[in-house]
This record gives C-alpha cells, sequence and structure tokens, in this order.
C-alpha cells in the first residue's frame, strides 16, 4: 500500500487524493496525475513483464508511448485489454492490472528456460529447422510455436464499451503540445486561423512538463500552464488533450483516437480531421543505446527518468549511473538526480563505454553496471538506476508516413524528414531542432508560413531553427546479449547475422529478425537498428535508408476504429413501402444486399417449406400478391428518349409502342449480359427503365455515364424514380377479377388491357396508379404501382378486394419457385456476368438491325463459338428423385474419387408444387441441341447422383397461355 | 566465388547449433553477389516469389541455370511482402482452379523441396455464406472441386460452431451467417520465407539474383527482344519474362504494348499479438474481411481493393473501416485488441479479375500479369508452368486459358463475373 | 482523398465511384467492329502519371466528372489548397 518511491514533493500530482489498483493481484496505490507506469514505479514494482521470445524480465525504458517493454493487460472495468504500454495508462481508480506472457509468475517464470538454447535461437532459426518429417511443421511445431507466442491473452466477450466517431475542419491543425505546439497552435490562433491541437498526453505542455528551462521570465512548466489557459479562452482554437493523432492520409486529412472520461456515453471518438496546413510537432523520442545488458529493469532512458523525477515525483532508483551521451543533458539529468536525493555514482559522456550489467539473482533487476574509465580501465559501479541516452530521433512517422521519405543526416546523426509532406510541415524536435528556444521559434515560424500560404496574412519570412547537432554514438560490441529492440528481443549479433546471410536491405533485416515490427513500431529501435546495419555493412548511416512507416503511429483499439457501427447497424437496412404492413401480416423477413425483404407468410404452425408451397399453389390457382418495389425504376423524358434506350438495350425497340412494354436485356460494353428489366413506353417521348434489385445502383450508374459522357449532346432528362413508386403485383388466374374489383379508372378486360400493356388511372376513382401487365410467375398478373407513400392504402385495398378469391400475400421463396417453374432468369445465378444473349436462349431478342452497346464485342469469337454453355430445364428421369442443389452435369454415374467431364450445372432446383416433381434448371454445354438426352446430375457433397433428362428450361406452360388469363 | 561455396550449406536442426556453436559466423548469403553475364539464356524482371519460383524451376526441373533475376528493389519487396499470405483453390471455374490447385499441391512439398521452412500451415480456409441462397452456390463450388479432385465441405451453422468455436454466429447481426465451405487444406504459408526460399535454392543452382536493379527498357529489333536495359548495363537474353505486378503496365510501356489492367490498392492490417484464439483463415462474404492469426499471435486481416486505380501503396482508411466492422461482426472480441499496423499493395487488375500469363506482342518476351490479389496463393504453379513456358517453347495446358488474347477472342475467365472494369473486381 | 468537384467543390472520396481511367469508345453507329472496340475498351493499361479518370458524384451533383489525377501521389491536377 506504501509508495516507497514517492518522492516527498514536487510532480504534477494530486497528493491529497489515493487511487487503488492492483498489479498481479497485490494491492497498489498512485494519485490522480500518475500515470499506470508511474505509479507502479512509486510503488517499488520495477519488473512488469517478460520479453516475447526470451522471457527476460523488463521494466520500463520510457515513461510515454516510446516505451518498447512495460506491456500488461489492463481491465479498467469494461474487460481485459491486453499489451497496453503501462506508460501510456493514465491511472484510474480500481484498475485490476496483471503481466503477460510468464508462467507460472512474472518473478518465476519457466519460459526463460528458452535462453538455454543460446545462438541457436538466433534470427531466423525457424526458417532453417522444423522441416522434418514433411507435414510436422503444422502437426507438431507450429502449434508449440503458437502456444508459446503472443503477449497477453484476449477475453472471449464482446467489447462493452461504445465508440463513436466525427468529422472537423480547419485551417491549421497542430500536432502535439510541447514548446513547438505551444508557440505553433498561440501564433496561428492568434492570427485568427480556425486552429485544432491535439495532444496525446491527459496533459499539455510535452517535454516542458519535466524538462528545465525558462521561458519569457517564468519556468517552463508555468508557460506551458499559462499556453493552455490562453488557448482554451480562444473561440477559433479547439484544445484536445488525450488525442493521439495516428495516422496521416491523402489531402490533408489525419486521424485521431480520442479518450474521453470514465463513465461518458462514449470511451472513444474517432476524429477525422481535415486541415488545410498541419504542424507536425510531435517531438523527438530519445535513443536508448546499445550494450550487453541493456535490457534490465532499472535502464531506462535519461528523458524517462527526469520525467519520473520531475512529472511524477517518483524515484526511479536510488543509486543511478548517468550514461548520456549529450553534455547539456548530461548536466540536467545529474541536477534532477541530485535534486531529488539520488546518488549519482558515475556519470559517463558516452554509453558506449558501458561493457555489461549486472542483475540480481533473482529478479534479474539492475545492480551494477560495468563500464570502462576514461584511462580504458575495467570498473564496475553498484547501482539500481541507469540512466542512458544515444541522443534523440525526431518523431516525423505522420510526415513519412505519407511517403515523404526520411534522409540520415550525418551532422544530426538521425532520420530527418523533409520540409513538407504535401499540407504537412514537420517543427520543432520533429524535425531535428531539439533545444527549447529552437522548437519555440520553430513552431511560430511554421504556423506564420502556414498562414502566409494560406493568404491569412500577407507571406512572411520567418527563419527556421537550425537542426541541432549531435554525437556519434557507436553500438557497444563486448559478448553479451545487447539488445536493439527490446520488445522483440532482437540483439545486434542478430542483425549482424542478417546481414551476413544477405538480408542487408533495411526491409529484409527488419523481416528476416523481426527488428521494429513489435507493438511499438521501433520508436526505440529503428535508429540503432539503422547505425548496427550500417556498421555491419560498412556503409554510412546515409547509405540504410528506413522501413516504410505505416499507421497508425502507436496502436488503436479497433473499437475505436469501427465506432458505433456494429451489430445490426453496421450497414443501413433498407425497408419497403409495404414492410410495415407485411410485419403485421406475419412476414419472415430475409437480408439480401441493403434490403429486408419478404421471404415468406407463414400460416399458424407451418414451416417454411409448406407455406411456400401454399404460396406458389395459391399464385397457380387462384391469386397472390408481391412487393416489386425495390426494382429499380428510371424515367427519360425528351425528343431523343427512344434513341438513348435503343442504345441501351439489345433488344429492336422500333416497334415498341406508346403504352406498351416490353422485356430487355442491357449488355456490358463487353457483350456480356448485364441486367435484364422492362422497358415501358408511356409516350414516344417517355421512358419507364426497370432494372434488377441488386444492379440498381450500377444500372443507374450505368445508364448516367452512357448519357453524360456519351450522349451529351441528346435532348433528354433522365430521373431515378425508383423511391417514388411502391408495387405490387397481383398474379394468379383471378388477377383480372381482383383488378376489375379495384375499380380501375380504364378497360381492364383483355381485349382493352393486353399482355405487356400500360396503363395509367386511378384505382377506387381516388388512388392514383400506374399498371403494368408484366410477368415473373407465368400467371396473368398485374404491376401497380403508386405513390410510394400511398403504398398502405393499395395494400388495404388489394387484401379486402382479394379476399373474395382467397389472396395469399407471397415472398422471394415463391417468386423464386414461380420463376423456376417457368424457366425465367434471376439475376446472380443465371445471368452472373458469363452470359451472352445466346447462353441464355434470348439471341431472338438480339437486334439486328442497329446498333447498341455491347453489340461489337459481343461478336467475338469465343462468344460465339460451340461448345458454350446454354440454358436448358432438367427433370429426374424417374420423375421422383429430388434434384440436388449445386450439382453438375456429366454423361456418366458418379464413381466417387473419379474426376468426370463436366458438361454443365444446375443454377436452381426445387420440387415443384405445380407439376408434383422435382424440376431444375441449369446451364449444359450446346444445351439445346442436346432435348431428350439423359445425363447425371452430381452432387458428392450430398452424396448424390440422379439421371435426368433434358428438356426446355421452361418446365410449366411453355406457349405461356396462362400470361393471358 | 566464396558466397556461392558458402550457399550449398543444407539447412538443419543440426546446422543451426553447429553455426551457432561457431558464434553464427559461419553463415553465407543466401544469394551469391555476382557481376551480370553478357548474355542470359533467361531474364527474369521481378525478383518477388512469382519471378523468383520461374528461376528456380528454370533450374530445378530444366537444367536451365543460364538465367538472371532483376529485381527493382530488394526481392520479394512488392506483394509478396504486402499480402495476407492465404493459399487456397476454391473456385468455381475450371481454369481458376485448377493452377490454385496444382499450386496448392507444390505448396505442401515446398519447405523440403527448397530446403527453408516457408511454413505452410494447412489449418483450413473457411468462407462464410450470408443466406440459404448464398450456401446453394458454395455447394456448386464445393462440389466442382471435389468433382476436379479437391477436397471440401459445405457446414450448416451447427457444424461451422463447432469448426471455429470462438465465430459469434448468435448475436444479431446485419448480415447473419447461414453455413460455410471450408477448404481443409487451404491455410497460409509465410510470405517472405517463399521469396527468400525460391532465391537462395535458385542461386545454390547457379541463376543470378540482382537486387536493386531496375529494367528500364527494352532492345527489341524486328519485333523479336534482344536484350534487357538496366543501370548495370545492357544485358541480352533468349527470353524473358514480365513478372513485377503493380508496375506491369509500365513495363509493358516500355516494351511498347498495353494491358489491359488497372493498378489498385488492396489493404490489409495486423493487430497485437495475443496467445492463439483463431486456428483457421476465415472470409466474411458481405463486404469482404478475411481474417487469421499468425504464429506470433498477430490478427492478420485484408478485405477489398479501394475501388479506384493506385500506384500508391498507401489506402483510404475508409475501407479499413469496413474490413474491421466485419471482423468484428465475426469475432467481436476483435474490438479489444489494437491495430499495430495497416498498409497496402499495388494489385494490377485485369478486365476479368484474372492473371494474363503468356506471350506477348514482342517474340521472346513472356508476361506474367495481373494477379490482382490472387497471387500469391498461385506462385509455386506460375513457377512451375511458366519455366516449362520458357523451356520447351510450349505452354502446359494449365496456362493456356490465360493468354492475353482472350480479351480479344473473349474467352474470358471471369470468376465474380464482374466484367471489365478492374476497380471493382 | 479529397475529390475536387468541379460542381460541388472538394469533396470525401465516399461520396464518389470510379469509373476508371477514362476511354474513347467508337461511336454506337454500326462502323466499329470488335477489334476496334477491344482496343478502345482494353487498351487502357496505364503506365503512371496524371491521367483523366471518371469519377460519378452519387452523393452530390450525381455527374460523371473528369478529373487528371496522378496515380503514384493521389495528387488532382487541381488540387485544393
Amino acid at each position: 500500500m506504501t509508495q516507497p518511491f514517492r518522492l516527498p514533493q514536487g510532480g504534477l500530482i494530486d497528493r491529497a487524493r489515493l487511487i487503488h489498483f492492483t498489479f498481479d493481484g497485490a494491492p497498489m496505490t498512485g494519485h490522480p496525475g500518475d500515470t499506470l507506469a508511474s505509479a507502479l514505479l512509486a510503488c517499488g514494482q520495477r519488473i512488469v513483464a517478460r520479453s516475447l521470445k526470451y522471457h527476460r524480465p523488463r521494466g520500463f525504458l520510457g515513461a510515454g508511448l516510446e516505451d518498447p517493454s512495460a506491456l500488461v493487460t489492463v481491465d479498467a472495468g469494461q474487460g481485459r485489454i491486453p499489451n497496453l504500454k503501462a506508460t501510456e495508462v493514465q491511472l484510474c481508480d480500481g484498475m485490476i492490472v496483471t503481466s503477460q506472457n510468464n508462467w507460472p509468475s512474472l518473478q518465476r517464470d519457466v519460459g526463460a528456460l528458452i535462453q538455454i538454447a543460446g545462438r541457436g535461437i538466433s534470427a531466423g532459426f525457424y526458417y532453417k529447422t522444423f522441416m522434418w518429417p514433411r507435414a510436422a511443421w503444422y502437426r507438431w511445431y507450429e502449434r508449440i510455436i503458437r502456444a508459446i507466442a503472443g503477449h497477453g491473452r484476449i477475453d472471449a466477450g464482446a467489447d462493452p464499451a461504445r465508440h463513436d466517431k466525427r468529422q472537423a475542419f480547419c485551417e491549421i491543425l497542430v500536432i502535439g503540445s510541447g514548446p513547438t505546439g505551444l508557440a505553433a497552435a498561440l501564433t496561428a490562433a492568434h492570427g485568427g486561423a480556425t486552429t485544432i491541437i491535439v495532444e496525446a498526453d491527459f496533459l499539455l505542455g510535452g517535454s516542458l512538463l519535466w524538462d528545465q528551462g525558462q521561458i519569457e521570465g517564468m519556468p517552463a512548466r508555468e508557460w506551458a500552464e499559462d499556453a493552455a489557459r490562453d488557448l482554451a479562452t480562444l473561440s477559433n482554437v479547439t484544445v484536445m488533450p488525450r488525442s493521439l493523432a495516428f495516422g496521416h492520409y491523402d489531402h490533408g486529412q489525419v486521424l485521431v483516437a480520442q479518450s474521453c472520461d470514465a463513465g461518458g456515453a462514449v470511451q472513444s471518438v474517432l476524429w477525422k480531421i481535415r486541415a488545410r496546413r498541419i504542424i507536425l510537432a510531435s517531438g523527438a523520442v530519445e535513443r536508448p543505446a546499445v550494450f550487453p545488458g541493456n535490457d534490465r529493469p532499472g535502464v531506462m532512458l535519461a528523458s524517462a527518468v527526469r520525467t519520473y523525477l520531475r512529472r511524477y515525483g517518483v524515484a526511479p532508483g536510488r543509486r543511478a549511473v548517468i550514461a548520456v551521451s549529450d553534455l547539456e543533458e548530461r548536466r540536467r539529468t545529474r541536477a534532477d538526480l541530485e535534486a531529488a536525493g539520488l546518488r549519482v555514482v558515475a556519470e559517463l559522456d558516452d554509453p558506449s563505454r558501458i561493457s555489461g550489467t549486472s542483475g540480481g539473482l533473482i529478479r534479474g533487476e539492475l545492480v551494477a553496471v560495468r563500464y570502462r574509465g576514461e584511462d580504458g580501465k575495467r570498473l564496475r559501479a553498484g547501482a539500481d538506476l541507469l540512466c542512458v541516452s544515444a541522443g534523440w530521433t525526431p518523431t516525423a512517422h505522420l510526415a513519412a508516413q505519407m511517403g515523404g521519405h526520411l534522409t540520415w543526416d550525418q551532422g544530426a546523426n538521425c532520420l530527418l524528414p523533409a520540409g513538407a509532406t504535401g499540407p504537412m510541415r514537420p517543427a520543432g524536435g520533429a524535425r531535428g531542432a531539439l533545444d527549447l528556444a529552437g522548437c519555440l521559434a520553430d513552431g511560430k515560424a511554421l504556423a506564420h508560413r502556414a498562414m502566409g500560404e494560406l493568404e491569412l496574412h500577407v507571406p512572411m519570412v520567418v527563419p527556421l531553427a537550425p537542426v541541432t547537432p549531435q554525437k556519434t554514438v557507436k553500438p557497444g560490441t563486448r559478448g553479451g546479449k545487447a539488445f536493439v529492440d527490446l520488445q522483440n528481443d532482437v540483439t545486434q549479433a542478430d542483425v549482424q547475422q542478417a546481414v551476413r546471410e544477405g538480408y542487408d536491405d533495411v526491409e529484409l533485416a527488419k523481416r528476416y529478425t523481426t527488428l521494429g515490427m513489435g507493438t511499438d513500431q521501433g520508436k526505440t529501435s529503428w535508429a540503432n537498428g539503422i547505425v548496427t546495419l550500417a556498421e555491419a555493412l560498412g556503409r554510412p548511416a546515409s547509405a540504410i535508408g528506413h522501413t516504410t512507416y505505416r499507421p497508425p503511429y502507436s496502436p488503436v483499439q479497433i473499437g475505436t476504429l469501427i465506432g458505433a457501427e456494429t451489430g445490426t447497424a453496421m450497414t443501413p437496412t433498407r425497408r419497403t413501402p409495404f414492410h410495415r404492413v407485411f410485419a403485421a401480416a406475419g412476414c419472415v423477413f430475409q437480408t439480401s444486399g441493403d434490403w429486408l425483404y419478404a421471404r415468406y407468410f407463414p400460416l399458424a404452425g407451418e414451416d417454411m417449406a409448406e407455406a411456400i408451397r401454399r404460396e406458389v399453389q395459391a399464385v397457380r390457382r387462384s391469386l397472390g400478391c408481391v412487393d416489386m418495389s425495390t426494382l429499380g425504376k428510371f424515367e427519360i423524358r425528351g425528343p431523343d428518349a427512344a434513341r438513348f434506350v435503343e442504345e441501351l438495350y439489345c433488344n429492336n425497340l422500333s416497334t415498341l409502342k406508346p403504352g406498351r412494354l416490353r422485356y430487355g436485356l442491357m449488355l456490358r460494353e463487353d457483350g456480356l449480359v448485364f441486367d435484364d428489366g422492362t422497358i415501358c413506353c408511356l409516350a414516344a417521348d417517355h421512358y419507364v427503365l426497370s432494372a434488377t434489385t441488386t444492379r440498381r445502383a450500377s444500372v443507374w450508374r450505368h445508364l448516367q455515364m452512357h448519357r453524360q459522357l456519351r450522349c451529351a449532346g441528346m435532348d433528354l432528362v433522365l430521373t431515378d424514380v425508383s423511391e417514388q413508386w411502391a408495387a405490387l403485383a397481383i398474379a394468379g388466374p383471378e388477377a383480372r377479377a381482383l383488378l376489375r374489383a379495384l375499380a380501375p379508372s380504364f378497360a381492364c378486360e383483355s381485349a382493352d388491357f393486353p399482355f405487356a400493356a400500360i396503363r395509367g388511372g386511378t384505382l377506387g376513382g381516388d388512388l392514383p396508379v400506374r399498371v403494368l401487365s408484366v410477368s415473373f410467375s407465368g400467371e396473368l398478373s398485374y404491376e401497380l404501382c403508386v405513390p410510394a407513400g400511398y403504398s398502405e392504402a393499395l395494400w388495404e385495398r388489394v387484401m379486402t378486394a382479394g379476399q373474395a378469391w382467397d389472396i395469399c400475400p407471397y415472398g422471394l421463396e415463391a417468386l423464386d419457385v414461380l420463376r423456376i417453374e417457368k424457366g425465367h432468369l434471376s439475376v446472380g445465378t443465371e445471368i452472373d456476368g458469363r452470359r451472352t444473349p445466346d447462353d441464355l436462349g434470348l439471341s431472338g431478342l438480339v437486334s439486328t438491325k442497329k446498333d447498341f452497346l455491347g453489340r461489337a464485342l459481343l461478336a467475338r469469337p469465343a462468344l460465339q463459338a460451340d461448345g458454350r454453355g446454354q440454358f436448358v430445364g432438367l427433370t429426374p428421369v424417374d420423375r421422383a428423385t429430388a434434384l440436388p442443389f449445386g450439382a453438375h452435369l456429366s454423361c456418366e454415374p458418379y464413381v466417387a474419387g473419379a474426376q468426370p467431364a463436366l458438361e454443365g450445372h444446375l443454377t436452381a432446383a426445387v420440387v415443384s408444387p405445380t407439376l408434383g416433381h422435382p424440376i431444375a434448371i441449369g446451364f449444359l454445354r450446346n444445351g439445346r441441341a442436346r432435348m431428350g438426352e439423359r445425363l447425371w446430375a452430381h452432387s458428392p457433397l450430398a452424396g448424390v447422383s440422379v439421371e435426368v433428362e433434358v428438356g426446355p428450361a421452361c418446365a410449366f406452360d411453355p406457349k405461356g397461355e396462362r400470361l393471358h388469363g | 566465388m566464396e558466397s556461392r561455396e558458402g550457399n550449398r550449406v543444407q539447412y538443419s536442426g543440426a546446422m543451426v547449433i553447429a553455426k551457432a556453436l561457431g558464434r553464427n559466423r559461419g553463415w553465407r548469403p543466401i544469394v551469391a553477389a555476382r557481376e551480370p553475364n553478357a548474355r542470359y539464356d533467361v531474364v527474369v524482371i521481378g525478383g518477388g516469389a512469382h519471378g523468383l519460383a520461374v528461376a528456380h524451376y528454370l533450374a530445378a526441373r530444366h537444367g536451365i541455370t543460364n538465367v538472371a533475376v532483376l529485381e527493382a528493389g530488394w526481392i520479394g519487396s512488392g506483394n509478396t511482402a504486402r499480402n495476407t499470405a492465404i493459399v487456397r483453390s476454391d473456385y468455381l471455374l475450371d481454369a481458376s482452379f485448377r493452377l490454385k490447385h496444382f499450386a496448392l499441391g507444390l505448396w505442401e512439398g515446398l519447405a523440403q523441396e527448397l530446403n527453408f521452412n516457408v511454413m505452410y500451415s494447412p489449418r483450413g480456409y473457411v468462407d462464410l455464406a450470408h443466406s440459404d441462397g448464398e450456401l446453394e452456390h458454395m455447394t456448386l463450388r464445393a462440389n466442382a472441386m471435389v468433382l476436379r479432385g479437391a477436397e471440401a465441405k459445405v457446414l450448416d451453422r451447427a457444424a461451422l460452431q463447432a469448426r471455429v468455436p470462438c465465430l459469434e454466429l448468435d448475436a444479431p447481426s446485419r448480415y447473419p451467417i447461414s453455413g460455410a465451405l471450408v477448404q481443409e487444406k487451404g491455410g497460409v504459408v509465410r510470405h517472405d520465407a517463399v521469396a527468400w526460399g525460391f532465391a537462395r535454392q535458385a542461386s545454390r543452382q547457379g541463376v543470378d539474383i540482382f537486387q536493386n536493379c531496375p529494367v528500364e527498357g527494352f532492345e527489341i529489333a524486328a519485333g523479336r527482344l534482344q536484350a534487357v536495359l538496366t543501370p548495370k548495363g545492357r544485358i541480352a537474353c533468349g527470353q524473358a519474362v514480365i513478372s513485377v505486378a503493380g508496375q506491369s503496365a509500365v513495363l509493358a510501356g516500355h516494351a511498347g504494348f498495353e494491358l489491359p489492367l488497372t493498378p489498385v490498392n488492396v489493404q490489409a492490417c495486423v493487430t497485437e499479438p495475443v496467445k492463439p484464439v483463431l486456428d483457421c483463415v476465415i472470409n466474411y462474404n458481405a463486404g469482404l474481411s478475411y481474417v487469421s492469426q499468425t504464429d506470433k499471435g498477430e490478427f492478420v486481416l485484408g478485405g477489398a481493393t479501394d475501388g479506384y486505380g493506385s500506384q500508391a501503396r498507401r489506402g483510404s482508411f475508409a475501407r479499413l473501416e469496413d474490413v474491421l466492422a466485419r471482423a468484428a461482426q465475426m469475432f467481436p472480441f476483435l474490438s479489444r485488441l489494437r491495430l499495430m499496423r495497416h498498409w497496402s499493395g499495388t494489385a494490377d487488375m485485369t478486365m476479368d479479375g484474372n492473371a494474363i500469363i503468356g506471350e506477348t506482342p514482342v517474340a521472346g518476351l513472356m508476361i506474367n500479369a495481373g494477379w490482382g490479389y490472387a497471387g500469391f496463393k498461385a506462385t509455386p504453379a506460375v513457377g512451375w508452368t511458366l519455366a516449362e513456358r520458357l523451356a520447351t517453347g510450349k505452354s502446359p495446358d494449365l496456362l493456356l486459358p490465360f493468354a492475353l488474347e482472350r480479351f480479344a477472342t473473349g474467352a474470358l475467365i471471369d470468376d465474380a463475373g464482374i466484367g471489365p472494369y478492374p476497380w471493382l473486381h | 482523398m479529397l475529390i475536387p468537384c468541379p460542381n460541388c467543390g472538394p469533396r470525401a472520396e465516399e461520396e464518389f465511384a470510379f469509373g476508371g481511367p477514362v476511354r474513347e469508345l467508337p461511336p454506337l453507329d454500326g462502323t466499329a467492329d470488335a477489334k476496334a472496340w477491344h482496343r478502345a475498351l482494353h487498351g487502357a493499361g496505364r503506365a503512371g502519371g496524371a491521367l483523366p479518370e471518371v469519377w460519378y458524384h452519387h452523393a452530390g451533383c450525381e455527374c460523371w466528372v473528369t478529373l487528371r489525377r496522378d496515380l503514384a501521389s493521389h495528387a488532382f491536377e487541381k488540387a485544393p489548397t
């Protein structure tokens, strides 16, 4: 419960309040203002994790997002989230924190025995072994490796937390709120630009929160507080703390993950911010040093040590060795340590002088540092804290994500970004200007430049700060494991071996050794990786290049990225105008694409098959009705309407008279069938086309493209009226009787209203309607189209008047059975994007007298060749055995294991309620010439092979007499 | 040639231990470093897995070793490095199925053939259906596979739940799942290792592999290829093959012909690693999202193309949101995990969505392009058949349907039936 | 991407459908044969640089607009500043 390493004073924490949490079951405390890492350290918990490969004990190397190894599982009341960096978690009351990747416990982890294998498990060893006997990889080796690998465990349940998404727009987006970011935001804000400043931390200030220094005569930290207050008062500024800018996308889009207060409506918000200029003030990450034993708990970045001391009031140890390459930082580190009462036992100007570290016998945490003295003598200093720094690496990830290449600068000894990547401008530490004055100047200068570019004020020539030179620090070379990447346990020897084996490109080395491929994305490892590679290759670091930077900058919870669009709300659900009345009628709906369709209308106690049979029989014997509202309806008006329609359909339409409609086939440019539907000619200059539900959006795009890009000169207006109409088809021998009973304003006897005609008027004197005599079921049928708002009135009248003939609403399933009996085509099954009109038995529709879209390429030889699959019907020879769906056709009975020559396949198979026996439709090679031939339909999956006879696709009423009633 | 000597090393557990005892200093480069010859029998343009496989099979099956592979970047730096490593052969159309199924047979023995553990892991490919109609169509596909000698099955919901216990089938969902097609021999292969394994084995047999060596032009006389032009100079060749995925149109342009394709972005992403939960590859079809878990514990996810032409090798975040939302429908626990990295590759998509393999208008110049996002799984089959074509002058039956001329004749292989709109495939 | 619609101004890519590179298709007057169409439809393999493409602004003006865009950088020729 005590916090033995909490300093008596200092830090931006609220000492008056205690926060309770547990770590591996042990109760611990911290204060508001703590991160999980600072609280753990205050409680003396220096080892928090085991490493991925060698299971070595790991503590905290850093104090922020850059930390590679302090991965823990956190349950803050919403289930366990694995792999969180303790350094990025804001401490909350009641947090249950557990360590990962160890058994039986963090202190005594059996997995660490793997280190006995030593150099045998060096880089890429798994590519050279585990190959014998054949298939053993999957059966044995891989299973063992899978069980060992991985970091934390995932809770099986869903995430109860809610997440949301928002859009934002601004003129200037500032990423980061250190000295550079604050200076930039203040300048932009006071200059009148709409400004957003995002900061990943819960406090604004960045390095100002822990670094020494004076700005405008006051301590840096106070200046930061002042600046934050100033920004908060300005109406043109949005300040977003706890908001991680993680990705930079095309044309000024930055994605930001914002964590929200516990207990709020949502746990996080994904912001999509579009900015005209982006100032990348993300600072720099300190570079650790490579020397044997550099991964021990107690080895820490100097900046992290200073952060724990000054921001959190925590002593990360008692006796410290300083190994910092930069003079000024060395001085500040010593000052901070001594001010906090820690003993500095040694101070080295070059971390490569360290030859090794010693660890405690049981826990392995740092107890001593071995190093070479000024005179080359071997020395040893007892210490539990080693503050290291080999310089700084600019955080230019977001600039590099958009393809901005970074170049290694010899003077600055690090990768530097280009001046601009699209609208993004790296500033301050992110472009290598590391000192406080430089950062402030840079932020201000780049904000001024951005405003000049945006013409918010006159362009100003403001000089940028110079890039700060940094010393070269060579990686150590003595024996023992010297880690380049702490998270993935990649050592200097691994990198050297990769080079020896020819994996010498930076990308190959990364992939072969897994360097930088961990959840920290190599924030602390890549600079040393490049230097190590350069040394092994004997080339300058500038010749090495770098791997591609990919979003997210730091891992982001997938729940945040998905937002609220989960479960049934994943995509919008479309319902037809009849949905409400159908639901009241007990309809079972089915999801198909965007839509919820009526599938069938069961009576009490009826199953699906029974309901379908009843619905089909009702249509064949008397009367049914079905929703056709989802079809696309496109209106074309104007003097050139007919010419336009002629170009789009392969049919001859010159004989189509006003008041009549025709079945039409639309081809793609390449001559294959795209869609089918009706072409209604209302007047010589007025057409309505229908499109199938599936192709509705693409047909509309196709019409628009043809109209706008190829027929721009035509005089016509194209309108999508699909939403304006509700359509209910009434079908069955009694359809005309019903239409008559609905009291249309037009004559409806067969002579007055023949098949394929259109009538407009009213029903019952008041309900406006357009009626098409068109049939998908093969029965006498009328499609009653009313303005969508009248759908329920139409339903009401149809159902009331239809009672006389026992009208039966039917759904998709019965519709499908009816059309299979008739051999009608369906988009997606027969019209599958690979068929010519002739394949579908519709070559008669193709006009030879005109040009149309698809004509030329339809003439290609393979589309006209002998041997193509043709649409046919199939019946079991015994008229009894059900035909399996998904079956293929061949000339021979099926023999298990054989590979018969396939002649075609079934596209649909049903037991026809009308005919009383099974039927199927499908494609058969040269099928139309094989009527009466006997073949076998095989479904090895169903274990069935049925002898079938080839017939016409239309199995019922082949002459189409029923259409006319 | 010190390095070529070193290349003879046979990988094994014993060898790894022996080298470890020598502090791992005895390893030699997998690819011999050499200066190019003035002339090669075959020049393979593109050192991705496909190109390297061609080189390997030329040497291994046909004894043709005077072969150079020219790679503009580093070996395997294109789509080999960017795909989601899935292998399967669950195709309905005969030509599509046969080539990929032949590949599946080769994947099984590839680690032994190459003496390089490419980690073929037949953990099963599960393709989800979202309606009874889709399940029927999957049955058609599965039957086709079985009737052509493959293994496949179709599972109903109960059997699917037993096969993939962590799959969410009961929660209210926008696109309920009705069943699945399963190919148990489908699975994943360690993608980078495929390039390295083929490269090493090709090099051991005498093939020269040059990295950072882009082809900048062709020397063509009387319609016949004479040489390729590179920063390393003019390299004369008997035959050459272009196998450069997203750069195909550029190389074809150098040779003076056009290809019926558009480069598009395909995105993929990976989560932080966690202990194993998912032991198969699974595909959500209502808006594409395919998911598997790597040996390291990361979930790898991929989706459809971005839907527009691109060679930027980075994609739009909107597509990724779709992929993640669908993955979380299958596995709601994924929403707790964190996305670690997302990337994209340039897929060269043709106007029927299938590859173009074989002759070009330039005599002596072959093409292997247009693989879209289906290329990885076909790797060894492409190498095998194309090597045979180059060595014998005769296209194996497996390759014939993939000829470039099919767009002129209309003998298309359009698995999805989408038509001449590459960005929609 | 932010697509500069000439009618609506810069809009998010989600509002658009891509229609491919501009293709000069033969007129529908019965004169062009399969060869001409084959060349026009299939000969659109692109070799980088900024090329004209068509986009359909379905969530905006419903116009097919022609824009030049660099495939490698996604930069539109008349990009918003």
